[in-house]
């Protein structure tokens, strides 16, 4: 089964020194990945999500951060890999795309430009192939009007159009891997359902690996396989989407899918998880959920709790979790 | 766009005219009388009287303003009061070597400013950065002719590579851009706009998508960064493309070179009217077009400017 993984982090901690503090932004977080596994990562703002899986491009800027663990791809340590061989995994092996498409596209060069650098870069395209390439990719990602559209600003499209432009960057040279940091988070809902259609399609057609990060249960639930569940730089939960939708161990996790609003019940106050998110700056003794849980001993708060195994390929780090369940 | 140019052109009369009439009225409050300073101290008042009534000054400031009016809506500049030879065909002369100084030292400086802001860029915070900020600070923190005067000691007097003098008829014509060029180029103005420019936009998404794509440092530095900061570096440098007809005065000035700045410091010296009114006139029409170039140079750099709504 170890050898059977395309993603694995082991224990990966990630600190960002600011102005005289420390901010432990990851803090001891496994997670892995079988290859064409779809993962969900699940967690509010600042719960170190995305800072993991950005670390898997290290795309962290190291120093300032540090960051110690691993993360092997392949089997192979990307630690210390050399800039230059980094360079030849992103956007080949590993691809990414991001929250705001608005932003995320360079202003000044025509979409199918942006396209056709990764297919230069990484299949040694000609402009000419890569730009007919492009084309392919904007009607896999179903631009409407592709071959007009490759000669199209990023202001010229919608925001739903640019994040398909995005997601034609990142499949341009057929990732095994597509991490979706927030991909549709700054869509209108319509277009949200659009995208995650898309990447449910696309990922059949190319059977990539992808992982989805989101702060909301409802829009991880349909795409993902599996999910992993983060507060305040941990995972606090893992398990196959049927059954943490089912029967969530972690009582933080329990809190989430108690947040989806539901249609189909009389409550007419939406669900709210009381308190907010630990400063960073410093690890707390005990479970860090602790000061927000309805369930909290005095175990909770002294003790950390470990990540404990349950049937099902599961896991959870709650003291309680055997007896909430 | 070009019912846009034709507007910015037309807007530039009232301005043109807003210039002519302050240095109309500026020169008269000039302590001096032309025609004292033109036939020097030993000159009787009959000399005198001549001369004035030869160049108009005689009549009231209000008859010379209609006459400077009149001449300005026709396109006349008068007559040099010091060369007895129409102002437009001394300019004319004169203008060539000027805007070849400013385009050769604007473009010059521009290269080197803009390597260096972004090599300091590139090495944030490391000891390129401090050292080209420093040398950035000093040059633009000293004033051109201070900075004109050490080249001239330093490559003239010194290294004797250019001439002290400038427009000797036997000097090779690019020997006297030398000087002006290289005291253009340590002025260093553009490097520290450069500098900000990259890093603000080394900060944006798109240049962590660049990454993501796996693109390389270098090619993220120089087409995606440098890309998007060009539009800020190209407004300076035309900002500084209309500076250095102004700037012209100072360095013909110093490096004795023939050119409209020259024209009109001597002119100021001898109370030239005219030619003071047209050299100043056609400097503020240069510093104008310069301007209207830019904005219209950076309109089809930016495509959010040029293209608009979907193709």
């Amino acid at each position: 089964m170890a050898e059977n993984k395309m993603l694995r982090i082991k224990d990966l901690r990630v600190v960002f020194p600011v102005g005289g503090k420390q901010i432990h932004a990851v803090n001891g977080v496994s997670v892995d990945l079988a290859p064409g596994e779809a993962l969900g990562v699940i967690g509010e703002s600042g719960c170190g999500k995305s800072v993991t899986f950005s670390s898997v491009l290290k795309l962290i800027q190291s120093p300032p951060a540090m960051i110690s663990g691993d993360i092997e791809l392949n089997g192979r340590s990307i630690m210390d890999l050399p800039e230059k061989e980094m360079q030849k995994i992103r956007g080949k092996e590993v691809s990414m795309i991001f929250q705001e498409p608005m932003r995320c596209l360079n202003p000044v060069e025509k979409i199918g430009v942006q396209i056709a650098e990764s297919l230069r870069l990484h299949e040694g395209m000609t402009m000419k192939q890569a730009l007919n390439r492009a084309v392919e990719l904007l009607k896999m990602v179903e631009m409407p009007d592709a071959e007009q559209r490759i000669g199209c600003y990023p202001h010229q499209l919608s925001g739903g159009l640019r994040q398909r432009a995005m997601i034609a960057i990142a499949l341009a040279c057929s990732p095994k891997l597509l991490i979706a940091d927030e991909p549709t988070t700054a869509l209108d809902v319509t277009i949200q359902s659009q995208i995650i259609r898309l990447i449910q399609k696309l990922r059949k057609e190319t059977g990539m690996g992808i992982v989805f990060i989101s702060h909301d249960m409802g829009v991880v639930a349909s795409l993902v396989d599996r999910i992993a569940v983060f507060y305040a730089g941990q995972i606090v939960e893992q398990g196959n989407t049927r059954d943490i939708f089912r029967n969530p161990l972690h009582p933080y996790t329990a809190g989430l899918i108690k947040c989806i609003p539901r249609l189909d019940t009389e409550s007419r106050r939406l669900y709210t998880i009381r308190g907010s998110t630990p400063n960073l700056t410093t690890i707390p003794e005990g479970c860090c959920f602790a000061p927000r849980c309805p369930y909290a001993t005095e175990t909770c708060r002294t003790v950390k709790p470990e990540q404990t195994a349950f049937p099902g390929g599961r896991s959870c780090a709650c003291h309680h979790a055997a007896s909430l369940n | 766009m070009i019912s846009y140019i034709l507007k910015r052109i037309i807007s530039a009369v009232p301005t043109l005219l807003g210039v002519f009439l302050a240095v109309f009225f500026a020169v008269r409050m000039i302590p001096g009388d032309p025609a004292e300073v033109m036939l020097g101290a030993n000159a009787t008042q009959e000399q005198i009287d001549i001369y004035r009534e030869s160049h108009g000054l005689n009549r009231s400031v209000g008859e010379q303003l209609v006459i400077a009016l009149k001449g300005f809506a026709t396109g006349d500049l008068g007559t040099s009061v010091s060369y007895s030879r129409p102002v437009s065909e001394m300019i004319g002369t004169a203008l060539p070597s000027t805007i070849e100084l400013a385009l050769v030292g604007v473009v010059i400086s521009s290269v080197i400013a803009v390597g260096l802001g972004v090599l300091a860029a590139a090495k944030r915070g490391r000891w390129p950065d401090i050292l080209i900020n420093i040398l950035s600070t000093v040059g633009m923190s000293l004033p051109t002719f201070y900075i004109g005067l050490w080249v001239l000691t330093i490559f003239a007097s010194k290294l004797g590579i250019i001439p002290v003098i400038s427009n000797r008829p036997d000097i090779p014509h690019y020997k006297t851009l030398i000087g002006p060029v290289i005291t253009m180029v340590l002025g260093l103005t553009l490097v520290r706009t450069t500098r900000s420019s990259m890093l603000e936009i080394m900060e944006e998404d798109f240049i962590r998508t660049a990454k993501a794509k796996g693109v390389s440092r270098k090619s993220i530095l120089f087409r995606h960064a440098l890309g998007n900061a060009l539009i800020p570096i190209i407004t300076m440098i035309g900002y500084n493309l209309a500076s250095a007809m102004a700037g012209a005065i100072v360095l013909e000035t110093v490096f004795v070179r023939n050119g409209i700045g020259k024209l009109l410091i001597d002119a100021i010296t001898v109370r030239d009217y005219p030619m003071i009114q047209g050299t100043a006139l056609v400097i503020a029409a240069l510093m104008i077009a310069a301007n209207i170039l830019t904005d219209i140079i950076v309109a089809l750099t930016d495509p959010r400017i040029r293209v608009t709504g979907e193709s």
